[in-house]
């Protein structure tokens, strides 16, 4: 309004009139004219201290205006006129300042917070797109971090950056649990991965971290083997538990693979492919991820196996030349003379 | 007994007389009641006062532009101020006057 009117006596009729904004504009601006003039010459009267001194808070302040003028005390309803920001911004100005100024060594732990609001914020995106928390959670951390700093140099500038920082470190406050879980729950499901292997207790065979319900073994120049069994370094068979496959198996191929009465396994489990029934055991399991296992696969690379290969077992460099074509999948049961003879 | 409470209940007939003996601005008018003894009155209250009576058609208005600083806005009293502050004054003297009584009565000197 007038250069001659202290920037204290305006700061505090803006207050004023903040604190009356839910009333009617005629009404407010009956109450601000003159009221520059009235403070400015309360304030330049000797005495003590600031306006807000003299005259109390400026909220309390416009309470008692409203209440001599017969007017209703503001109504919480109505304060969401004001923007919603602006207020938690100046609440979280005014908790933040209080708690800063009662531990004053909190601000040089600021970085710190910015950081681990950064790494919460991460929450929301890691659970939703199921990223790491721990990458994202670094990432948002080195964000929140620059930020901060830009706002300390003053590089962010603008109404919005305050409002955005409260709801940011806000949100971070209310998200902080959330991620604290997230957190923990990486760590267990990293260690349950890398503990799997070592549970002597879980029975079957696993493949990193996935029960393994048959094996398709390939020979060098890529065809089928049949027949196969598998030893460990101890001489035991390799087995599959069959629990794994009947929680795979559905109706009849259920029926099959094991016994309605017994419920055990009809199959024996150490030759691979597993098979029940009618079937080959190269029909595929028919779970998540189903793969069905193709007739060939790239052979080997390096020399043509059929070269070294043909003075021993004779069947081999034959079958494999034939079998492509004819598609008949169980009958090539070539290979060593060990599995031959079964 | 706080003075403030009392002074709330007669602010209105405080004010009207105030500005009753000349126009005055919100500062002007608090300075007056002040002088004149009511210390414990706030400015808020007095200027909220101001308002009401203004709304309530016993006073009158004007803005006085300044060209040094803000500009002020007076209050002056109308007719229909002065019947208000005649009759309230009325009440209020029968009233203090029958408070003064019991209190004479009770041996307490004014």
């Amino acid at each position: 309004m007038n250069s001659t009117v202290s920037g204290e006596v305006q700061d505090y009729v803006l207050e004023v009139r903040a604190a009356l904004a839910d009333l009617p504009v005629e009404d407010v601006e009956e109450f601000t004219t003159g009221m520059e003039a009235d403070l400015a010459e309360r304030l330049a009267e000797p005495g003590e201290g600031t306006l807000r001194d003299r005259l109390g808070d400026p909220d309390a302040y416009a309470a008692e205006l409203r209440s001599a003028a017969g007017l209703p005390p503001r109504v919480a309803g109505v304060e969401a006129k004001k923007p919603a920001a602006e207020r938690l911004s100046a609440w979280w100005t005014g908790v933040s300042g209080q708690v800063l100024s009662e531990a004053p060594w909190l601000r040089d732990l600021r970085p710190l917070w910015w950081a681990l609001r950064g790494f919460i914020l991460a929450v929301v995106p890691s659970q939703m797109f199921g990223v790491s928390i721990v990458s994202l959670g670094l990432l948002g951390a080195a964000v929140s971090v620059a930020l901060g700093l830009m706002a300390r140099h003053g590089t962010l500038a603008g109404e919005w950056v305050g409002p955005v920082r409260v709801i940011g470190n806000l949100t971070a406050l209310v998200l902080l649990p959330i991620a604290f879980v997230a957190f923990l729950d990486r760590g267990s499901y990293s260690e349950e991965s890398y503990a799997e292997p070592q549970y002597s207790s879980a029975p079957g065979i696993w493949n990193n971290g996935e029960p393994v319900m048959n094996i398709y073994a390939y020979d060098e120049s890529g065809h089928r083997l049949d027949r196969v069994r598998l030893f460990d370094q101890q001489n035991k068979p390799l087995t599959i538990d069959p629990s794994m496959l009947m929680e795979g198996l559905t109706g009849e191929e259920h029926s099959s693979a094991f016994d309605p009465k017994t419920g055990g396994p009809t199959f024996d489990r150490t030759v691979f492919p597993v098979r029940w029934g009618s079937g080959t055991g190269w029909e595929g399991i028919p779970t998540e991820g189903r793969w069905d296992p193709p007739v060939a696969i790239t052979p080997l690379p390096g020399p043509v196996p059929s070269v070294e290969a043909s003075p021993t077992p004779s069947a081999t460099p034959q079958a494999t030349q034939t079998s492509p074509g004819t598609g008949a999948t169980a009958t090539p049961t070539p290979t060593p003379s060990t599995t031959a003879s079964r | 007994m706080d003075a403030t409470q009392l002074v709330k209940g007669v602010l209105d007939l405080a004010v009207l007389a105030v500005v009753a003996r000349e126009d005055g601005y919100g500062y002007d008018v608090v300075r007056r009641l002040r002088a004149a003894g009511l210390e414990d009155v706030g400015d808020a209250s007095v200027y909220g006062t101001l308002r009401r009576l203004y709304s309530a058609g016993a006073l009158t208005s004007y803005v006085v532009p300044s060209d040094e600083g803000p500009h002020r806005k007076y209050y002056g009293i109308n007719a229909q101020g002065r019947a208000a502050l005649a009759s309230q004054g009325k009440t209020w003297a029968a009233f203090a006057g029958t408070m003064a009584g019991l209190l004479d009565e009770a041996g307490v000197k004014a």
